[in-house]
């Protein structure tokens, strides 16, 4: 139980003849095959195949039948897939093959189109759920330190992760190397990935404390700034860049723990298990709540608007009176409601409030006012107060700014995504925001869009 | 559930299928674990070792069956309250009457997993106490 797998095919007795048949699509796979007793023993005792490990089997062992391997393997790992593979007609039982545990047959050369297909099967998870490393965006990785984490690079040559870092230390060698080649992305193995998220967290609220630093104040300004805006720009990315989607997922995925961490760190308010304390396990509403509370938090360390903290935690609850209505209604489609329904999404940032109230979620008077206050417009017209412009706190209208800027970043379908500045433009228009709080997020926002090596004059291509 | 310190003998002429049991038998908190390759050697297991108190034994072996063993268990007086469990391959149910008769505690389905096993276990155990 205690070994790790380190191939992503496993052969077990399989003859010469078949792995010459599929080594031309096993090629780039790590392969690891088992032709004694010995060492099926071994694997069934000590080692745990992750569910979803593609495994073939054939009948080369003599000491041990297909039929027994089958079972062994079926007992003792849940969700394995466990093909049969012969070139030997005689071999191909296919009624005591299924019996005994194996979920499919491949007899050749008549199935190697679909031998070849199986196993492209397994490339494509390498890269998503059985991936070993997830990508983040260089943070403020400094050199001659020990990391809780070690730090890889990706070779697409080789097709290889290449580790930066020795037991957790980047040379200054390696750093410059990391800036000369302008990389703005690092892997880290998933199982440290946390712990990357936490050191990330506690850096951003070191740069954002004064200190006595050989790091000048407005350096750490910078750094941090600039660190900001990595963040952000994952929101954008994701549905924009066509490069590689898993890769946009991950960098989301950094920008919502990291700022989580933060929360945690600054309050110990665990908000994601608030979260699925007061509303059960909802899928989607949490996506939605979660990518407000990064983006308002982002926001506000962005522009000094209200504490990130603060306006995280409104994020993450402002819609929690929403269920009877529908995650995707929003300001920008509720004109289409029935009536009723229209009242009652009216209705939904008092509701947020009465239930966290029934769930005897204390909040500080300023985070429940921005709850109730995220759909109410400067010009009085919003909603469910229709209050007046000074009524509505800078903090409400930064908190209502993220929720438009989620509804409009995520992927639409059918539909080219907005450029930052589309959605800034769509939401000076439409949401009902003072000009003062739209001024100061627009410098941000637009920044953004820019690649992070136009900052400014005579500053290097950030590895942060 | 069985105490944990009980001793297991474990008959399968299978290897594969020793480990698992026994793998599995290890996972529940059961350390103390003896193995035999057919029911031959299974019985002499019985007779070297006294304090066995329970026996997980394949259906289908050769030299002597489990269903044989199981009769030979029986028949003795000493091992006439062993707790006996049989694991079968889906084409020996319909053989499971002969062994109820035989009495045999209970049985398990090969391919089994670590649930179903450990299920059929308690289910031995409540029945040997309720009584
Ligand atoms: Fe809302
Ligand atoms: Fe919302």
């Amino acid at each position: 139980m205690s070994q790790s797998t380190e191939f992503d095919l496993l052969m077990i007795g399989v003859d010469d003849t078949t792995s010459k048949a599929i080594q031309p699509f096993t090629s780039d796979l790590r392969v690891r095959a088992i032709t004694t007793p010995a060492e099926v023993e071994e694997l069934i005792e000590s080692i745990q195949l992750p569910p979803g490990m593609l495994v073939l089997v054939s009948s080369a062992i003599k000491e041990l039948s297909q039929f027994e391997i089958g079972q062994a393997l079926s007992s003792s790992y849940a969700g394995i897939h466990i093909n049969f593979v012969t070139s030997e007609r005689s071999t191909f039982d296919l009624t005591n093959l299924k019996k005994n545990g194996f979920t499919d047959t491949f007899l050749f050369p008549m199935d190697i189109k679909r031998i070849e297909e199986r196993i492209e099967t397994v490339k494509v998870n390498k890269l998503s759920a059985f991936k070993k490393y997830k990508a983040v965006k260089v943070v403020d990785i400094k050199s001659n330190q020990k990391l809780p984490f070690e730090v890889r690079t990706f070779l697409p040559l080789n097709n290889k992760y290449v580790k930066l870092t020795k037991d957790g230390v980047l040379s200054d060698k390696k750093a410059e190397t990391l800036k000369s080649k302008n990389i703005n992305s690092v892997f880290i193995d998933v199982r440290e990935v946390e712990a990357f998220y936490d050191f990330a967290a506690e850096q951003m609220m070191s740069l954002g404390l004064a200190g006595n630093d050989a790091v000048s104040e407005t350096e750490k300004q910078e750094q941090f700034q600039s660190n900001v805006r990595n963040l952000f720009r994952s929101f954008l990315d994701v549905s924009t860049t066509s490069g590689d989607l898993e890769q946009g997922r991950d960098l989301l995925e950094q920008s919502k723990k990291v700022v989580e961490s933060y929360v945690i760190k600054k309050t110990g308010l665990d908000l994601r298990s608030k979260f699925r304390e007061i509303l059960g396990t909802g899928g989607d509403s949490y996506s939605h709540a979660q990518s407000v509370s990064t983006i308002a938090s982002l926001l506000s360390m962005a522009t000094g608007i209200g504490k990130p903290e603060e306006v995280a935690i409104a994020g993450l609850f402002h819609d929690i009176g929403k269920q009877g209505v529908g995650d995707e209604v929003s300001v920008f489609n509720c004109a289409d409601l029935e009536p009723e329904v229209l009242a009652t999404y009216h209705g939904h940032p008092r509701l947020s409030l009465s239930i966290l109230r029934e769930k005897r979620v204390t909040l500080i008077p300023l985070i429940a006012e921005m709850i109730e206050k995220h759909h109410e417009r400067v010009d009085g017209r919003g909603f469910p107060g229709k209050v007046q412009a000074h009524k509505i706190p800078i903090e409400a209208q930064l908190l209502s700014y993220a929720d438009a800027f989620e509804h409009l970043s995520g992927p639409h379908p059918g539909m080219k995504a907005f450029t930052p500045a589309e959605i800034h433009a769509k939401i000076s228009a439409e949401v009902g925001i003072s000009i003062e709080v739209l001024s100061r997020i627009e410098k941000f926002v637009i920044s953004v869009a820019a690649p992070e090596g136009d900052q400014g004059p005579g500053k290097a291509p950030s590895a942060g | 559930m069985f105490d944990s310190s009980i001793k297991i003998l474990v008959v399968d002429d299978m290897m594969t299928m020793r480990k698992l049991v026994k793998k599995s038998l290890m996972q529940m908190g059961y350390s103390n674990i003896e193995e035999a390759a057919d029911g031959q050697l299974g019985w002499v297991k019985l007779q070297e070792t006294a304090d066995v108190g329970l026996v997980v034994s394949d259906w289908n072996m050769p030299n002597c069956s489990g269903l044989e063993l199981l009769k030979r268990v029986r028949s003795d007086n000493r091992f006439k309250e062993l707790p006996f469990v049989l694991l079968t391959a889906e084409s020996e149910v319909a053989q499971v009457r002969e062994a109820m008769a035989a009495g045999v505690d209970n049985y398990v389905l090969k391919p089994f997993t670590f649930e179903s096993l450990k299920e059929k276990l308690e289910q031995v155990y409540k029945k040997r106490h309720a009584a």
